[in-house]
């Protein structure tokens, strides 16, 4: 904890460099110091003692000269009276003339002895003071000094280091700091380059600057052809998917026609052969209809339905579903969070799935770890940009498998619609399988991210909004009585307009007709009151479905009007089922599905 | 020759300057009863006993040492041909001693109590101008000889 503080911060690191070098410094000159002040003190102690016998000299002079004992003691009385002396001895001649002395002093030599001159010539000796320092005194001076020292050490290696460390900081750390600040403010749009420091444009901080101010151009550049590179890439995925929403729109209506008409006669045809081929018919036009489905759904335009989906029990759904194609030696790990839901259609989620998992389980090859994981995710606004994501609570969908992996040119690919790597006769693919995931997680404003390494596996990554929707929703009793009443059918489509006329007219309604939604407004005006129901198309000549729905619900919105599209919940269907519409019928549609639909508008009302 | 009158202004400024010439200092001796035993002293002998050091005179008499305070200049002579010291070393010296109790300056006297003091002590020794000096005494030792 202390190490990661230290090392986050160069403040810190500096100021424990100083208190280091303080710290040696001290110690240095703790012993330096000692020797110093014991040869100070001792010095001090020497000179002291010299001028005391300078001043005391004519009296012992005088007393040595005459044999004046009683001079001499007071003398040495005197001398005594300062505290760095413990032992004071007078001698003349050959005789003690005076010995005062300390009580706890021991007799030891005299350390210092001056010679005493005769009063009258200098050059003749008459005597000698002797004289014994007091060392503990000395000691405690030596003591006092040294600790004087020290504080005087200490205070100029503080001021030294914090001289030294508030220049680091101010030379060093702050323009660091003012850059990193800098740094974490850059903002893309305003052009990403760091202004030079005040007062460093010269030295090493400036150079600093100006090569991260480099780097962040490269950077910037990258950035801007990488988003180029993506910009191409979804222009042409979104291209493929509106050609192709297109085309299995058109196509649905054709199969609508073929699926309704191939009913129609299913229904009045008593020959088996005949009924077998019809059925042969129903069944090609079936797989033909999921085809255009999954083109749709890559086209964004077949998101049906928006409900709370719980996210763990699509999981487990999806793999009880694969549960019989998986090998026995495929581990499949799973670590779901409780209770997390998005909001979507449940069956275009749960083709998400499956696709992705019946994509990793054969690139394991029937032998391999399947692991799949969810968890929330908290994304700021520069994680969302990244992704092409909003901002905010996202649930995270993680499917990783540890097979083939793939390249960097078939991870390019891979939303491409029609480019498959399954060309194996066990798993031929139609190349649609990613495109529809891509297709349908962008229509629940979601994202793909994958990762992928040749022979390590791939990890596909779904993000999705967290739902905010509820995720009970009521179930529709189904009631199975006959029709009756009158349908409006308003589609500009011939085939399909008799097509629904003659499927209504079999269910025992009475069916009223309109090519366009004018048409059909005037229609529904005359007569309403007589209507159960109103199949309205939502791409039509001269007035669409929802310039249609709106005025027929001014005239009486008593009348149910159910859409009937080929492009499935697209934003205009939506408006419609949020407006007021009774239900949604996606093209191409069976007899059966068509009663079922008027017979849940029924029970509504 | 012309002479100045006394009242003469130069006749005054002459007598004003003789004036401030000291008088010159006699010659100090010392002297002891005539009768004393000792005939003469060392140099270092009159120290020891003017300085306080000795108490008895070389023939074991104790020692009564005085002195001829006037002139000033004789006694200040007398110490300057002794011990090479001015009157206020003389005095700072005496005055440590003094303190103490342990020894005594010799006694100063006019020059004709030195010599009724010498004459009738025979442990008595002083200083005296020589000029005066008579037969009451005896000189055992000249500083300037």
């Amino acid at each position: 904890m202390v190490f990661r503080l230290i090392r986050s911060s160069l403040v810190r690191r500096t100021l424990l460099l100083v208190l280091g070098v303080s710290l040696v410094v001290g110690l240095l000159a703790h012993g330096i110091v000692g020797h110093l002040a014991e040869r100070f003190e001792t010095q001090r102690a020497r000179e002291r003692i010299q001028a005391l016998v300078a001043v005391v000299e004519p009296s012992v002079s005088a007393a040595c000269f005459v044999g004046d004992h009683r001079l001499a003691e007071e003398t040495a009385k005197g001398l005594l009276s300062s505290p760095i002396l413990a032992a004071v001895e007078i001698r003349a001649g050959e005789g003690v003339l005076a010995l005062r002395r300390r009580e706890n002093w021991t007799p030891t030599d005299f350390e210092n002895i001056y010679p005493v001159h005769s009063p009258f010539f200098a050059s003749q000796v008459v005597g000698e003071i002797r004289i014994s320092p007091d060392k503990q005194e000395i000691a405690r001076g030596v003591a006092r000094y040294a600790m004087l020292l020290r504080i005087l050490v200490l205070v100029i290696t503080a001021v030294v280091g914090g001289a030294l460390a508030l220049t680091v900081t101010r030379s060093v750390v702050a323009p660091i700091t003012l850059m990193s600040d800098r740094l974490n403010a850059l903002d893309a749009a305003q052009g990403m380059r760091l202004s030079m420091p005040p007062g460093h444009a010269a030295d090493e901080i400036g150079r600093l600057a100006s090569n991260i101010n480099q780097a962040l151009k490269a950077v910037e550049d990258r950035h801007r052809l990488e988003q180029e590179v993506q910009q191409a890439h979804a222009q042409k995925i979104s291209s493929l998917g509106s050609l192709a929403g297109g085309v299995a729109h058109d196509f649905n209506n054709m199969l609508a026609g073929i699926m309704g008409h191939a009913d129609l006669l299913l229904a009045g045809e008593q020959d088996p052969r005949r009924q077998k081929r019809i059925n042969a018919i129903l069944a090609a036009a079936k797989r033909s209809s999921e085809l255009t489905s999954k083109l749709l759904a890559f086209g964004r335009r077949g998101k049906n339905r928006k409900e709370s989906v719980d996210l763990a029990a699509a999981v487990k759904e999806c793999l009880a579903l694969i549960q019989p194609s998986l090998h026995p030696d495929l581990e499949v790990f799973t670590r779901l969070e409780d209770g997390l839901c998005v909001d979507g259609d449940p069956s275009q989620l749960q083709q998400v799935l499956v696709n992705l998992c019946i994509n990793a389980v054969e690139a394991m090859g029937g032998k391999g770890t399947l692991t799949i994981t969810t968890r929330t995710l908290e994304l700021k606004a520069a994680q969302a940009t990244d992704r092409s994501l909003r901002p905010g609570t996202h649930v995270e969908l993680s499917i990783a498998d540890t097979g083939a992996g793939m390249n960097d040119e078939t991870l390019q690919r891979i939303f491409e619609p029609f480019f498959t790597t399954k060309t194996t006769k066990d798993h031929m693919g139609t190349g649609l399988g990613l495109p529809t995931v891509l297709g349908i997680v962008e229509g629940h404003q979601g994202a793909v991210e994958v990762k992928s390494r040749v022979g390590a596996g791939t990890t596909f990554k779904i993000y999705l909004p967290i739902g905010v929707l509820s995720p009970e929703r009521p179930q529709l009793e189904r009631r199975t009585n006959g029709g009756r009443g009158v349908i409006l059918v308003v589609e500009d489509e011939a085939t399909l307009r008799d097509l629904a006329k003659s499927a209504l007219e079999s269910l025992g309604y009475g069916v009223e007709t309109a090519e366009d939604g004018l048409a059909g407004v005037a229609l529904f005006r005359a007569c309403h009151p007589r209507l159960r129901a109103v199949l309205l198309d939502m791409k039509m000549p001269n007035m669409g479905g929802l310039e249609a729905f709106g005025q027929m619900q001014q005239i009486d919105a008593s009348v149910p009007v159910i859409i009937c599209t080929g492009y499935g919940e697209n934003e205009e269907v939506q408006r419609i089922l949020s407006g007021g519409g009774a239900g949604l019928l996606p093209k191409p549609y069976r007899v059966a599905q068509l009663a079922d639909a008027l017979e849940q508008v029924e029970a509504k009302v | 020759m012309r002479t100045l009158p006394p009242n003469h202004p130069a006749s005054v400024l002459l007598v004003l300057l003789l004036s401030l010439v000291p008088a010159q200092a006699g010659e100090p001796v010392i002297v002891v009863h005539p009768e004393s035993r000792i005939q003469s002293l060392t140099r270092d002998e009159v120290i020891n006993i003017f300085m306080g050091r000795q108490k008895r005179l070389p023939n074991g008499t104790v020692a009564m040492p005085v002195e001829q305070a006037q002139p000033p200049a004789l006694r200040a002579r007398f110490y300057q041909l002794l011990v090479g010291k001015d009157l206020p070393d003389i005095s700072a010296y005496w005055a440590r001693l003094l303190y103490s109790g342990q020894a005594q300056p010799p006694q100063a006297l006019t020059a004709e109590e030195v010599l009724e003091v010498v004459s009738e002590n025979k442990g008595a020794i002083g200083v005296l101008d020589a000029a005066r000096v008579d037969r009451r005494v005896r000189v055992v030792h000249s500083l300037t000889r």
